[in-house]
């Protein structure tokens, strides 16, 4: 095994494809994993830490096959910010429980079509694991929709539900964004059953409908801003700061010295 | 308003529900949600049941019907077991 971490121009499109994919597991386990301890309800705490165990076991399922025989922990510790390929919406910071759950809801929704589009083609090892991750979707999306329908029942929750759509929809416009290369490879390659545009508006419809169906007002501008062109695309390795900043405080409980070949900090 | 449930897992097939753990909820679709996450660390469940902790009767700490105090060890099976040795 090598101590070096993965770059981007040893893998082909469709690696850089599923380097997104997995990216976006990290980043998400990681984001969910916050809530240890802190978690608005005991039995809440453990349903978080479980997800974020879920998000951190796919990411190492979509590593495994893109790691060129690198050590693991290092392709998912050790990339600067520029070297990944995850979502913006994921490394947001989480200011309220509402913000997590509406992440749960934007995130999960568009990764469950990304992966039946990837299961219902691909029946080698790509496609055997998005049916296993599939089936842990389900909860997912089940734990994100009875949430949302509790957390609007009161005046507070229908005010902070509605603030994290808003701030939270523009950064999903990078969830479907994948490059040129990145965007069509895997559909002629036939991992993914749908092109990304229609999935992006099947992702579209659901959104639009489960915040319909729901007590708020969220404005035609954050739901328009969802689906444009993304001021940030973290698929083309541009990122927020708080990406760094999460990346900066893993590695801050002293991971460059457990994995001297890093060189994250160099 | 939330309140307790009481959290039961079927663990196999044809087995009884065991008590396993108690669940804060506002309602009992919400307890299950929560229920299927805090109980999946110790195995995979068949089947969950969860109910309101404030429907479920309870009987007092010593309450004294519920053992008789007249010798009545005959009327147990473990009686006729012995019997037929």
């Amino acid at each position: 095994m090598s101590a070096e971490s993965i770059t981007l121009e040893e893998l082909d499109a469709t690696e850089r494809f599923l380097l997104a994919i997995a990216d976006d597991e990290f980043v998400t386990g990681q984001r969910f994993a916050e809530w240890v301890t802190v978690g608005p309800t005991m039995e809440e705490d453990n349903v978080l830490s479980s997800l974020a165990q879920d998000e951190m076991g796919h990411a190492r399922l979509w590593y495994e096959l893109i790691d060129h025989g690198r050590d693991l922990d290092t392709v998912g510790y050790n990339r600067r910010p520029s070297e990944r390929r995850n979502s913006i919406l994921l490394e947001t910071e989480h200011t309220d429980f509402g913000d997590t759950i509406v992440i749960n809801f934007l995130y999960d929704t568009a990764e469950t079509l990304v992966l039946e589009a990837v299961a219902e083609t691909a029946d080698d090892a790509v496609g055997s694991r998005a049916t296993k991750v599939l089936e842990e979707e389900r909860y997912h999306l089940e734990h994100a929709t009875q949430w949302l329908e509790r957390l609007v029942s009161t005046d507070e929750g229908r005010r902070r539900v509605t603030a994290s759509f808003e701030r939270l929809l523009p950064r999903s416009a990078d969830l479907f964004a994948f490059d040129a290369a990145v965007g069509t490879a895997p559909s002629t390659a036939g991992i993914l059953s749908r092109p990304t545009d229609e999935l992006r508006a099947a992702w579209r419809e659901t959104v639009e409908e489960t915040i319909s169906s729901l007590p708020l007002e969220v404005s035609a501008d954050a739901l328009e801003a969802a689906v444009s062109e993304p001021v940030t695309n973290g698929r083309a390795g541009e990122h927020t700061d708080a990406l760094t900043a999460l990346l900066d405080s893993i590695h801050a409980e002293g991971l460059p010295a457990d994995h001297p070949a890093s060189g994250y900090h160099a | 308003m939330t309140q307790p449930y009481e959290v039961f897992v079927q663990w196999k097939r044809g087995g009884a529900h065991e008590h396993a753990v108690t669940v804060t909820a506002s309602d009992r679709e919400m307890a299950l949600t929560l229920a299927k996450r805090n109980v999946d660390v110790r195995g995979a469940p068949v089947s969950i049941w969860v109910t309101p902790r404030s429907e479920i009767a309870q009987t007092s700490a010593d309450d004294p019907t519920l053992a008789p105090s007249i010798e009545r060890e005959y009327r147990n099976v473990s009686w006729y077991a012995r019997e037929r040795q």
